[in-house]
């Protein structure tokens, strides 16, 4: 796969060509928000991972760009040092696909560049039972075994959990996950997805020693993280 | 308000009381003494002339010198009713009283002598009281002259109180009864003119007495009893005349007093002559009715009454006397039209109303001056007031000089005021309830030529604002009621600066909305400082993030050592000194914004991220979550990186292989509910001087300081900062067993509404 890295620091775009390079993809490395938008324009990518300032165009630029100028537009991940909240979810709504806040474990920033890039390849077809980590999930019987452990669970917590496993290191937005697990956009009460997530961290544990942390994007929506081989 | 109640009440009272007492006067005609006095003067201006073909053979002293005394024997008058026979007169009218009889033969001759004559009538009259409890009593002549006249009639004289006869009543009792008698003249005039007189066909009973127009004194012509008796006259001069006998010598008492303004009595003969000559010329003066004497009356008073609510006090004064003149004046009109219109009752009103209302009114003015005076000095106004002036005054001069001090204070209380609103230091304008400026102080008027007064409210924004942030100006100032968290809103002037509008409302004392006031604050230099405070921020939380960024990715490729670990050791607390330094910054500048967060699941994330400082000190964190998936309202935010901050500090300071406890519960505080949390450690414990500035701003532990493990001094303080915001409490304090334990106490968010 090709992957395109804009970040005006040379360090990162070797610290990122490194991640990506240790799992058989290639790299190019652009410093500057115009070259990208030049190379966009004639050359192919499946990934491309956006800083946020940048010389010439800004990440957020590019993106809003990208939306009218390419049209099979690859996968957007936008990586940067900022972390307020107002910026995560604004470049989420303008179509970036994930958002990574630097700095960030490289195990961490691998796992989401897996996601999406198994997402542009769709695999994961619906087998009866799918393992994750230590986890294994039953889709006929709708249970999760943990440790040799079976674990109930209702019906919608049994889908939010597939759901969160299957798309698992991608930022899910609360009204995706409301429309694909309740089947509606109609208006739900919001507090409702806070209690199943809650629910399912704790019923399955997850947690970091169990190589799995649920992590909210505050206004945005949630992620579930793989956190390499786990405790 | 009140005084205008007041004043109302007054006019009525004076008003009905004006119109009883002319009411009253009128009925019980109190004023005819008066009301006679001003007809005398009237009638006097308009004397008619004596009728011409009446004589009066009067009874005189030549007479009776020639006869000697009073009374003569019956043949003297038998005598000269045989002479008159022969001149042959119109009537004749006999003057005096034959009632009771005399020596018969002269009773007889002088029947006798009458029958002689064709036109004769004879006096009756009426006794007052009568007997046997009779109103009156007719004395009619003795039989044989009853017979011999042509006809009776009374000679009953209408005296009024002051003795003065004004009136003739035309006849007695009632018409078609035996007790109905004309007066003597009457029967005259039906002689002389076949028919009764037109006055006492008008008359609606007998009841009614008119006023006599008396000619001048001596009109009438006269002739001696004695010249017509003794043959001197030739009998052509009496041919043809209405003869009048009576007495006229002052020793006979026939002799009455008459308002024809000499003083002096006229014989009731010449009285009679006076009333035939009315019933002749028809000009009998004939009084108004009750009703329409007190009709005519209250007119003139309800005028002025009427007037006192219209006039100023000098006009009405004016019009009083034009009033009463012309009161005067219309009763003269009357009389030339033969009525009489009795002046006094209006008189009496109009000389009363207008001193009795200038008294009620004056009193009134003076109550009000005083209640005005008081309230001013029960006003929270503090103003002193003169209490009087120097020297004995008047009351109402008093009250006056009172009321012009206080007035002239209030005028300079409120220049003063105004000139302190014109020359506020910002721009400040006030509007009604229509929206309309009523009130701009100098700054709000400045570029605006024209003034701004009664400018509607939008002119003023359009001249005000840039047309980028007038909608928003406009749905600030659309709002019902001003929002607390956010009381004003600011816009980018046409000028280019920046304002902030407040609006506040003008209410009064009694609570009623009069307005609003609009003040505008230059925040531009306040504006440029947050401006450059929000670039600095933006400084430290990419630029300075960044190079912070690039080391640790720089130290991924590189062997694990113990140089690496220290450098990524540092180059961590940069980040997170940045993180506090901007969080801290943003806390303190940015308004609230909360919505609903589920703080156990918000506690469980900030525990993971810090998961890999656990592992590597083989620390183990416990969350016991018994607080029932309870949310608060929070910025999720900064409430995680609080809790970050607050488990981050709890590692740093346990053992290796220590136990950091986190409780969650509900907990109800003064009755509202409310959500703990505790964070507690095994370490060494808070040292005694850092608890009281523990949540201060750079406390950092010396102690920590020397290891290896050290605080920012930013994060507790930034910590606290966050839990204020949201309503919490923070503590930190040392548990009994060792360790240091925080407890932070959020209030629950309220329930959905669905």
């Amino acid at each position: 796969m090709r992957v395109a890295i804009a970040d005006d620091d040379a360090e990162i775009i070797a610290f990122l060509g490194n991640i990506i390079e240790a799992q058989e993809h290639v790299f190019t490395g652009y410093s500057d928000g115009t070259a990208l938008s030049n190379a966009l324009l004639r050359d192919t990518f499946d990934l491309v991972i956006l800083d946020w300032n940048m010389p010439g165009k800004t990440g957020i630029q590019i993106l809003e760009w990208m939306q009218d100028a390419i049209d099979d537009r690859p996968p957007v991940i936008m990586m940067t040092s900022r972390t307020a909240k107002q910026d995560i979810s604004d470049a989420l709504n303008a179509g970036a696909d994930d958002y990574i806040t630097k700095p960030e474990d490289p195990n961490v920033i691998a796992a989401r560049i897996n996601a999406i890039l198994r997402r542009g390849s769709g695999a994961s077809a619906m087998e009866p039972t799918v393992q994750y980590g230590d986890y294994t999930l039953n889709r006929i019987d709708q249970t999760v075994s943990h440790g040799g452990q079976d674990i109930l669970l209702t019906a919608k917590e049994f889908e939010l959990t597939d759901l969160m496993f299957r798309n698992r290191d991608r930022t899910l937005s609360r009204r995706y996950i409301m429309e694909t697990v309740w089947r509606t956009n109609a208006h739900l009460a919001t507090r409702t997805l806070d209690m199943h997530i809650s629910r399912i961290r704790s019923k399955l544990a997850l947690k970091p020693e169990n190589g799995f942390r649920i992590f909210t994007v505050f206004g945005y929506g949630y992620r579930l993280e793989t956190l390499g081989n786990g405790g | 308000m009140r005084l205008r109640q007041r004043l109302g009440v007054e006019w009525l009272v004076v008003a009905m009381l004006a119109s009883l007492v002319i009411g009253a006067l009128n009925y019980w005609d109190s004023l005819s003494s008066f009301d006679n006095l001003i007809y005398d003067q009237l009638s006097r201006l308009d004397r008619p002339d004596p009728q011409s073909d009446v004589l009066i053979i009067q009874i005189d002293e030549d007479s009776l010198a020639a006869y000697g005394k009073w009374p003569w024997t019956r043949d003297r008058h038998a005598e000269l009713f045989t002479e008159l026979a022969n001149a042959n007169p119109k009537a004749i009218g006999f003057d005096v009283l034959l009632s009771e009889p005399s020596d018969p033969a002269t009773d007889i001759e002088m029947a006798a002598a009458i029958a002689g004559n064709s036109n004769v009538f004879l006096p009756l009259h009426f006794v007052f009281p009568g007997s046997n409890g009779a109103e009156y009593d007719v004395k009619e002549p003795i039989g044989p002259f009853a017979s011999a006249a042509s006809g009776l009639g009374h000679v009953n004289l209408n005296f009024d109180y002051d003795g003065v006869v004004r009136r003739m009543s035309l006849c007695f009792g009632d018409k078609g009864t035996d007790g109905y008698w004309p007066h003597l003249m009457e029967r005259i005039y039906e002689a002389a003119n076949g028919g009764s007189s037109p006055a006492l066909e008008r008359l609606n009973s007998c009841d009614e007495t008119l006023l006599m127009p008396y000619s001048r004194r001596g009109g009438v012509s006269t002739i001696s009893y004695s010249a017509v008796a003794s043959g001197e006259v030739p009998a052509e001069f009496l041919n043809d005349k209405i003869l009048l006998i009576g007495a006229t010598a002052n020793g006979l008492g026939d002799q009455f007093p008459v308002p024809i303004g000499d003083g002096a009595t006229m014989a009731g003969v010449e009285i009679m002559a006076n009333g035939l000559g009315a019933l002749t010329a028809d000009n009998f003066i004939r009084p108004l009715s009750l009703w329409q004497q007190l009709a005519l009356s209250l007119v003139p008073v309800w005028i002025l009454l009427v007037g006192f609510w219209r006039w100023h006090p000098r006009t009405t004064i004016v019009v009083s006397f034009g009033l009463i003149f012309a009161v005067l004046a219309g009763s003269l009109l009357f009389l030339r039209l033969h009525y009489w219109f009795a002046p006094g009752a209006a008189l009496v009103g109009l000389i009363l109303v207008y001193p009795i209302w200038g008294w009620r009114r004056l009193q009134a003015t003076s109550d009000f001056m005083n209640e005005e005076l008081r309230n001013f000095r029960l006003a929270k106004v503090d103003i002193p007031i003169i209490e009087t002036a120097a020297g004995p005054v008047d009351v109402i001069t008093g009250q006056a000089e009172e009321l012009t001090h206080a007035i002239s204070h209030v005028r300079d209380l409120r220049r003063f005021i105004s000139d302190a609103l014109s020359n506020l230091p910002d721009p400040m304008f006030i509007t009604d309830l229509e929206g309309n400026v009523k009130f701009a102080n100098k700054l709000a008027q400045t570029g605006l030529d024209d003034g701004v007064q009664d400018l509607a409210l939008d002119d003023m924004l359009n001249r005000f604002v840039s047309s980028e942030d007038l909608a928003e100006v406009k749905e600030y100032l659309a709002l019902e009621v001003t929002p607390v968290a956010h009381d004003y809103v600011d816009f980018v002037s046409l000028t280019g600066e920046i304002f902030a509008l407040r609006r506040a409302r003008v209410v009064s004392d009694e609570g009623l909305l009069r307005g609003h006031i609009h003040y505008l604050a230059n925040i531009t230099e306040v504006a440029k400082a947050a401006q450059e405070r929000e670039e600095v921020l933006e400084l430290l939380s990419h630029d300075m993030r960044a190079p912070q960024v690039a080391i640790l990715a720089l130290l991924d490729g590189q062997a694990e050592d113990e140089t690496r670990a220290r450098l990524e050791g540092h180059a961590r607390r940069t980040l997170a000194l940045a993180d506090n330094f901007v969080g801290l910054a943003r806390v303190n500048s940015i308004d609230f914004v909360g919505e609903d967060v589920l703080l156990s699941e918000l506690v469980a994330e900030a525990n993971d991220s810090l998961w890999p400082l656990t592992k590597a000190r083989a620390i183990t964190c416990e969350i016991h979550d018994h607080s029932d998936g309870a949310f608060v309202m929070g910025e999720p935010s900064s409430l995680y990186r609080s809790f970050v901050n607050l488990i981050d500090n709890a590692i740093k300071y346990s053992p290796d292989k220590g136990v950091v406890e986190i409780v969650l519960r509900n907990i109800d505080l003064d009755r509202e509910p409310c959500i703990s949390v505790t964070i507690s450690d095994q370490g060494k414990g808070i040292p005694d001087d850092m608890l009281e500035q523990l949540f201060e701003r750079f406390a950092s532990d010396d102690g920590a300081a020397r290891s290896n493990i050290r605080g920012t001094g930013l994060g507790l303080n930034f910590v606290a900062k966050v839990i204020e915001r949201h309503g919490g409490t923070i503590r930190g304090e040392n548990v009994r067993d060792g360790g240091a334990r925080f407890s932070v106490l959020l209030p629950l968010a309220p329930e959905p509404v669905d």
